[in-house]
């Protein structure tokens, strides 16, 4: 029974806090209340819109808007994917489930208390938006919900507390402050509906304190903090804002993990060292997301000066010529393209500055591994500072009818990587011994498995050479093997020096290589794009094991699985890209996320 | 009908229902169960309307090609991941789903005797092909299996005689050939060993394929069960099969298999042995002449039921299909995960399938069953599925169940236990309940 009232509180709580609700009678006086000095409320007046961050202390080092919700949830609930994904087995089994079919039960009664349905109840509560602050210093949130509805409002979160009070007798207690009726639930949330607002909080101190900071107008408050001021100064019409006090964070010790002085990864270092560090010397951070029928967009910006980032990670962001001297390759009909400018010759260098000396000992032994690969040359020094900074890797799903061995039963996409030497000549033919040696290794290792083994070949075109590793397939190897995803290949045209998983990919990177056509995009760190009509068609091409996945796991029979995946291929082919970025921007970074799906219309909010 | 009091002719002779032992649904579970991993309750009520030997005669139809074509799907996809583990998955699935049950639990016989397990061999398309080959010989004859698993790549690798030269001459094949596949224990000597090894040197396996290799093969004579030649692994082979004890020892294993746990005296497998010689070692025919005996249909719950047998029989039975991958999980957990046996013994089975933990692991698999929501039954759930056959009632529920599942009636304290829960209303938590407690009792673990 407890379990059962303790969901209805936190349905309640959930309407008061996300979409609202309050209260009032019959409920029970609260003493904590009492003890809160009467003072009478400040006359209202009709005033030009007041932004929600007034009522929020200083102390407050995570805040959010959400405004106005209504369109928002309508663009959910109304685009094409929900249609999509609600046909999916798996989602009407969970549609079906006892605890959704609960949930659906509990929102009518809360429907009938409320007197309109949700999406009503939600347009008077909060039409007008949501502001959120949290603030560590009081262990306390609070959200500020802006009604489009002032006159229903009160009757509303009347009848919703009605509803909590009848879930759990005496949960709903009332009382005053500053002779403004105040409202508690379960002592766990407390509520004060005032003209077209709800304040709401889980301390009774913060949600008394958000309507002192409303009625006053010398109260120090969020708004009035010059960062913040700053902050707000570049919101857009977004969906949804969020700033998030970082120097704070810092001078209070909170999330030291974040924040570390040396890292244990190499990979986490290249991915993402250099923002870690603007990070740690930025004063605030802030996010917004736009959502439409088109797809959504989230970014993250924060303050960043490239001359206050440290040596060692010079090699992150490099200077402006370094970024313009960083030449990308196009080849069309990629599934995924990354590319990244990094300079990974400084970063090997730097790895005593940037690195602990548990990891330090790992990348000591791959450093004397990779060495003796490269004929003893230094691997830091002379292999990866004979490139350029900067690299693409490119995945591309692979023409089949163009391969030498016959066709794998699991398509594999082909892949690449890209870079461009500083010169050429003598380190182009280190770099093919090498893989000439990493072949030959191959070979023993393969021929031990009794797998086919690599032929290598070599070959010019239009300026360029091709060295490439093809599987020698005769009568009694094995069909179908994923091995026949592999033609591992490198290739040399000017500069650019290609490794790819396959000779085709080598090969069309190549030619493009020795066209001159490439671009420079300096003001792009690091980007990562996924396509979805590629990806849709891997998946495609892959139908038959993830039918045989779908039959082991679901048990289905062929028939039901093959309609099961085709449901979720549907859903795939309505994405239609997906990008990550990180731009450096005169006097900011940016984390730009955006996913582009098939919509009726490109709506955005 | 005890098998020490009747004269083991009697005990084979064939099966007429009568006054004292009528044919009945509950009969056809017994054969069902043993000749397959059970049937459904519409499957019964139809071989209950047949005469017993038209029901033993349509288990023995030949597999449907579509259904063959569309598991080899399933394995090619195997294949082309390259990993063993996915193995057990299909086979699972394809025990639940296949309309020929008796080839499959044949099938499962087989791979038990000429036990290879992938932990060894690593190789799925080896694994996959050693399992075609015994499905297609499972309910054929005898002789050209024993030839073709000699020349088996999965089994020759999985008993080290990848190379197998003349100067040293591998013995594992030969020992196990008549140790375990032929003969049994005390039917041969060392020297048969030794000699029957240099019969099959030469033999190896290049490319994953087998390939005699003549310059390793060791021409000289050789001198072995009373014969004396220059024998190749062939010749040895027929000479292993031509010794009296084999017909015994191969009708001793299909008794213990299909029959009873309990030790088979050699009266008793005598006239199986007997049948085995006079029709070429053909096991369709003697499986027939086995199930359609008194002596079987006088066995039931003269059996322990293998992990297998009562998951896959818990799914059929109640026309229900899962998860296969967690499944397979849970019968790794209880010691009989397919094409991982133990050893090249394979299952000793019997008492050995139940201890203490043994139990709590079979009770808990069902759980995992009746609980996890991939699990989907026929008419979308279990209140469907009785209300389908009529079970309004937590007593016609527990009556549906015995039919299906039970070899032996159930005890007053247990049928008392069950009907602890009538009374409440027969939603799919209280029959989830019913039927968890009713796969918990001593009774549902006899096949």
């Amino acid at each position: 029974m407890s379990k059962i009232m303790l969901n209805r509180n936190l349905m309640v709580c959930l309407l008061f806090s996300a979409f609202t609700i309050v209260g009032v009678s019959p409920v029970v006086p609260a003493q904590g209340f009492e003890d809160v000095p009467s003072v009478q409320a400040s006359p209202v007046q009709e005033t030009p819109a007041r932004h929600p961050s007034e009522v929020f202390p200083v102390s407050t080092l995570v805040y959010a808007e959400l405004m106005p919700p209504g369109k928002l949830i309508q663009t959910i609930l109304n685009h094409p994917i929900r249609g999509k994904v609600e046909s999916l087995p798996q989602v009407k089994q969970a549609m079906r489930s006892k605890g959704f079919v609960g949930f659906l039960a509990g929102l009518g009664v809360v429907q009938v208390f409320a007197g309109m349905d949700w999406e009503e109840s939600l347009q008077v509560l909060a039409g007008k938006g949501i502001a959120f602050g949290f603030s560590p210093e009081q262990n306390a949130f609070g959200a500020v919900l802006l009604s489009a509805d002032k006159k229903r409002l009160l009757p509303l979160c009347k009848g919703l507390l009605r509803f909590a009070n009848q879930a759990d007798s005496n949960t709903v207690q009332s009382g005053k402050h500053r002779d403004i009726e105040a409202y508690s639930i379960a002592k766990q949330f407390f509520i004060v509906p005032l003209e077209d607002r709800v304040f709401v909080s889980n301390t009774k101190k913060f949600a008394m304190q958000m309507v002192d900071f409303w009625l006053d107008d010398d109260q120090a408050s969020l708004q009035l903090q010059s960062q913040f001021q700053k902050a707000v100064a570049t919101r857009g019409d977004d969906a949804i804002w969020t700033y998030v006090d970082l120097k704070s964070i810092r001078d209070g010790g909170i999330a030291n993990g974040l924040f570390p002085e040396k890292m244990e990864n190499i990979g986490l270092e290249a991915i993402a060292g250099g923002v870690l560090e603007a990070l740690k010397k930025s004063d605030f951070l802030t996010g917004a997301l736009t959502i439409g029928e088109s797809g959504l967009k989230l970014s993250l910006v924060t303050p960043f000066q490239n001359k206050a980032i440290s040596e060692s990670r010079k090699y992150f962001f490099g200077s402006a010529a370094e970024r313009q001297n960083f030449q990308l390759l196009q080849l069309p009909g990629l599934l995924a393209n990354i590319h990244s400018f990094r300079d990974l010759g400084q970063l090997w260098i730097s790895k005593e500055d940037l690195f602990d000396e548990n990891h330090l000992s790992e990348i000591s032994q791959a450093d004397s591994t990779l060495s003796t690969l490269f004929s003893g040359l230094d691997f830091g020094e002379e292999i990866l500072g004979s490139t350029k900074p900067g690299f693409q890797i490119m995945a591309r799903n692979q023409d089949y009818s163009k391969i030498l061995t016959p066709i794998p039963e699991i398509k594999i996409p082909e892949f690449a990587v890209v870079l461009q030497l500083k010169e050429t000549g003598k380190i182009q033919r280190r770099f093919k011994i090498a893989y000439q040696s990493f072949i030959g290794f191959l070979n023993i290792q393969l021929a031990m498995q009794g797998a086919p083994q690599f032929e290598l070949e070599s070959e010019k075109l239009d300026g360029s050479q091709i060295v490439s590793a093809t599987y020698l397939v005769d009568d009694d190897n094995e069909e179908g093997i994923l091995n026949y995803n592999f033609s591992p290949s490198v290739a040399f045209a000017g500069n650019w020096f290609i490794i790819s998983s396959t000779r085709v990919l080598a090969t069309d990177l190549a030619k493009t290589g020795m066209t001159g056509a490439a671009v420079s995009l300096p003001e792009i760190n690091t980007s990562f794009q996924l396509q979805g009509a590629q990806l849709a068609k891997i998946l495609s091409d892959n139908q038959e094991q993830l039918i045989a996945q779908n039959m082991l796991e679901e048990g289905t029979d062929r028939e039901d699985a093959k309609t099961q995946v085709g449901l979720i291929l549907d859903v795939v082919a309505l994405f239609k890209k997906a990008s990550l970025m990180l731009k450096q921007e005169p006097g900011s970074l940016r984390l730009q996320l955006a996913i582009d799906v098939q919509g009726n219309d490109d709506d955005s909010q | 009908m005890g098998a020490d009091r009747v004269k083991p002719s009697e005990l084979w002779k064939p099966f007429e229902p009568g006054r004292e032992q009528p044919w009945s649904r509950r009969l056809a579970a017994h054969l069902f169960r043993r000749a397959g991993f059970g049937a459904t309750l519409e499957e019964l009520v139809a071989a209950e309307k047949m005469h017993p030997a038209e029901v033993i005669e349509s288990i023995f139809q030949s597999e449907n090609p579509d259904f063959a074509s569309r598991m080899q799907t399933l394995e090619r996809q195997a294949k082309a991941v390259g990993s063993v583990e996915r193995l057990p998955n299909i086979w699972l699935y394809r025990m639940v789903k296949t309309s020929t049950q008796l080839l499959e639990k044949a099938t499962l016989f087989w791979h038990g005797h000429f036990a290879t397990s992938a932990q060894k061999v690593d190789d799925v398309g080896l694994m996959i092909g050693q399992n075609h080959l015994l499905r297609q010989n499972a309910i054929g004859k005898f002789g050209p299996m024993v030839h073709a698993i000699s020349r088996d790549p999965a089994m020759l690798t999985y008993l080290d005689s990848r190379e197998n030269r003349k100067t040293r001459p591998n013995e594992n094949y030969a020992r196990e050939l008549m140790e375990l596949f032929c003969l049994g224990l005390g039917n041969y000597s060392e020297t048969d060993i030794k000699q029957i090894a240099r019969t099959f040197t030469g033999w190896e396996i290049k490319k994953n394929r087998f390939r005699f290799n003549p310059y390793q093969h060791d021409q000289g004579l050789k001198s072995f069960l009373g014969e004396s030649g220059n024998f190749d692994g062939d010749q040895a082979v027929e000479i292993v099969l031509k010794q009296k004890s084999s017909t015994k020892f191969i009708a001793k294993k299909l008794i213990n298999f299909f029959v009873t746990d309990l030790p088979v005296s050699d009266a008793v497998a005598q006239p199986i042995a007997d049948h085995l010689s006079r029709n070429d070692f053909d096991i369709g025919k003697t499986l027939r002449l086995i199930l359609g005996s008194c002596y079987f249909m006088d066995s039931v719950g003269n059996k322990i039921k293998s992990p297998i047998e009562l998951g896959i029989g818990f799914l059929r039975c109640l026309e229900a299909t899962g998860n296969f991958v967690s499944l397979s999980n849970r019968m790794r957990e209880l010691g009989q995960l397919p094409f991982f046996p133990p050893n090249v013994k394979g299952w000793p089975g019997g008492r050995t399938w139940i201890n203490s933990a043994s139990l709590l692991g079979r009770v808990n698999m069902i759980g995992d069953l009746l609980r996890d929501e991939k699990t989907k039954w026929a008419h979308n759930d279990l209140r469907g599925l009785v209300t389908h056959y009529n079970a309004g009632s937590i007593s016609e529920v527990v009556e549906f169940l015995e039919t299906l599942f039970l070899a032996k009636p159930l005890t007053p304290a247990s049928r008392k236990n069950l009907h602890s829960l009538s009374g409440k209303k027969l939603n799919n938590e209280v029959l989830t309940q019913v039927v968890y407690a009713f796969c918990a009792l001593p009774e549902f673990q006899l096949g």
